[in-house]
């Protein structure tokens, strides 16, 4: 059985398809080459993402400190973040918020009487609704300020939670048809 | 950066020939320097990662590198296989027509099986180097070497009483 076994392997290894392959090293050459210049290339892509990266984490970055050296000379005045309208439940109305979903749409709006203009976010909830928040927005996220019941009367700017409850705005919600509110 | 590309370089200087032995064994004719590149482009970007030897590790992209393009391939000759009505079989170029018994009953035994048998026979690797090329212990891979052997023989009997015509067959494919 010993040597039916090694005639089996010495029989496969004579039929070797890449037996006679000869290695042109003019094909060679040229495909480090190809592979130099791929690398060179993928260089600058890796350089150009890191440009991309810097400006991701610096544009925030500005926006968070203008915010608060807004805050900080008067002009805009933050507070605590907004409480919840006083009688609302979340999964009373239209079930808990569906982590992930929550998406601030590329929309804004002067406000007339002046201040941080509006903009509006949509979310799905766990009961299968789709629902529309509005506020002020600042720094990339929505806010109250106290005229529009979102805490106190106390003048200062509050930012509406967006982790896993609703914010101090109730929302509108409605039943979804389309899918999730993207 | 240029330590790291000079040790890439004398890494593809040293294992070209084996990579590029190894991807003309598996894939068709025309696909063997996509591979090669799509190989060792793979391999430096994942360079950091290398522990050990250079060969096995290259050649385990390889593997994973021509079973995507067959992969590709297949889906792309799946339509005209339909048309044809006939079963593609593993029939690398050439190897039909030097043995077609064997080749026949190659083509009988499962990816794994064949890999294990020609890493040994065609690569030439040591089992505990092609152990590494498909990503197992030393020990399993002399089981699986042990297991595929004697399959094979079992299909190579078949073969001899009951041929197929690989040839034939082959040609349905590119």
């Amino acid at each position: 059985m010993k040597s039916h076994t090694t005639d089996v392997m010495s029989r496969l290894g004579a039929i070797d398809p890449a037996r006679d392959t000869a290695i042109d090293a003019t094909e060679r050459a040229q495909l480090w080459q190809l592979i130099v210049a791929s690398l060179a290339g993928s260089s600058a892509l890796a350089r150009r993402r890191t440009r991309l990266l810097r400006l991701t984490l610096v544009i925030p970055a500005v926006l968070v400190l203008s915010a608060g050296a807004l805050g900080a000379s008067g002009v805009i005045r933050i507070g605590a973040p907004a409480e919840p309208i006083k009688g609302y439940s979340a999964s009373l109305r239209g079930g808990d918020l569906v982590n992930g979903t929550v998406r601030l749409l590329p929309v804004t709006a002067p406000s007339p009487g002046g201040g941080p203009p509006w903009g509006m976010r949509v979310f799905s909830t766990k009961s299968g609704e789709g629902c529309v928040e509005v506020g002020r927005l600042l720094g990339g996220k929505l806010a109250a300020i106290d005229q529009e019941n979102a805490s106190r009367d106390d003048g200062l700017i509050h930012a509406f939670v967006l982790d896993s409850t609703f914010g101090a705005r109730q929302p509108i919600c409605e039943e979804r048809v389309h899918g999730n509110p993207r | 950066v240029n330590d790291s590309r000079d040790q890439f370089e004398h890494v593809y200087q040293d294992c070209y020939a084996a990579v590029q032995r190894y991807v003309a064994r598996r894939v068709a004719p025309e696909a063997i320097q996509d591979v090669v590149s799509d190989t060792f482009l793979t391999a430096w970007r994942r360079y950091g990662e290398l522990r050990g030897e250079p060969l096995p590790w290259l050649l385990g992209i390889a593997r994973r590198t021509a079973a995507n393009q067959r992969r590709g391939g297949a889906r792309r000759d799946a339509l005209r296989e339909r048309l044809s009505s006939e079963r593609s079989v593993y029939a690398p170029h050439g190897l039909s027509d030097s043995d077609p018994l064997l080749a026949a009953a190659l083509a009988r035994l499962s990816e794994r099986d064949r890999e294990a048998l020609t890493l040994v026979a065609w690569d030439g690797l040591e089992h505990r180097v092609a152990a590494t090329v498909m990503g197992c212990s030393t020990g399993a891979f002399t089981v699986r070497v042990h297991r595929a052997r004697r399959k094979l023989e079992r299909a190579l009997a078949g073969e001899q009483s009951n041929p197929i015509d690989v040839s034939r067959e082959a040609t349905s494919l590119p």
